[in-house]
């Protein structure tokens, strides 16, 4: 799992391989933002194959309903994280081997706080049933 | 009177500290504990229960008074239903505007529900 930040609009980027057999790798991502005006908080989930020779590369196509992904911003508050913005589960309704999930606020909706993304991300299998896990971006301070 | 001023100038420091933390609103976060030292999610150090926010952005509280836990499979995955059992639900792809509220039953803060904003019985009320 890889992090970077910018300071132009203060992003925070996380993503990394979540899972992998012997076909399949599970790509994720999670990522807040914070611009002039308004706040970013996103997350991907992609389906890549994993070759003998070529490792994990390559679009890994899945039906519809085979990929979900989940993205979730939490608020730091006195000792812990509360859930502050939560999507669901959000399905491909046409076959890819991506899902991506952003929400844009105007504002920091839980007050002044710092805030996270956790994006979830699986893709199914036959055999193994979902695959994937999570991915943190990092905490950042919000103004309200 | 120097003391008192090292007394006055003490409290001032006090309390410009403490509007610090209040502006604030609590210590510095300390990593997720779901966090490995990879930097993959470890659902197994994740709290048992998280408490959430409404749209207003306050944390929900039941009737009962008391504040809404949501169990963590409830939240860190993986997803509850299979690929076929969504195909034959007809399942929408997702990605609405949902909230949590309190479920019925007698302890309503333990039966957390996942529903679009648009069906929020409390709708404009919580904004």
């Amino acid at each position: 799992m890889a992090a970077a930040g910018s300071a132009y609009a203060h992003t925070l980027l996380s993503y990394g391989t979540t899972f992998k057999d012997s076909d399949l790798c599970v790509f994720g991502s999670a990522h807040i933002q914070h611009g002039s005006a308004v706040i970013d908080s996103g997350a991907d989930v992609m389906s890549v194959s994993n070759g003998p020779y070529l490792g994990c590369t390559g679009d890994k196509a899945q039906d519809p309903y085979w990929i979900a992904l989940r993205r979730q911003l939490y608020r730091w508050e006195t000792s812990s994280w509360v859930v502050c913005n939560d999507s669901g589960w959000v399905y491909n309704t046409t076959r890819t081997a991506q899902v991506f999930h952003q929400r844009t606020f105007q504002s920091a909706i839980c007050g002044a706080r710092y805030y996270g993304t956790l994006g979830s991300g699986y893709v199914y299998q036959n055999v193994g049933g979902w695959s994937g896990g999570g991915a943190w971006s990092d905490y950042h301070w919000l103004p309200a | 009177m120097k003391r008192y001023v090292y007394v006055a100038a003490s409290l001032v420091i006090l309390v410009g500290a403490g509007a610090v933390l209040a502006v604030a609103g609590d210590d510095p976060p300390e990593a997720p504990p779901w966090l490995a030292a990879d930097g993959r999610i470890d659902p197994a150090k994740a709290p048992d229960e998280f408490e959430v926010s409404g749209p207003d952005g306050k944390k929900v509280v039941c009737a009962n008074g008391r504040t809404l836990k949501v169990r963590k499979e409830q939240l860190l995955g993986p997803p509850p239903r299979t690929p076929d059992q969504l195909r034959a639900d007809g399942a929408a792809g997702g990605g609405g505007d949902l909230v949590w509220r309190c479920g019925p039953g007698r302890n309503p803060h333990l039966n957390a529900i996942l529903i679009p904003r648009t069906q929020d019985p409390l709708g404009e009320d919580q904004r």
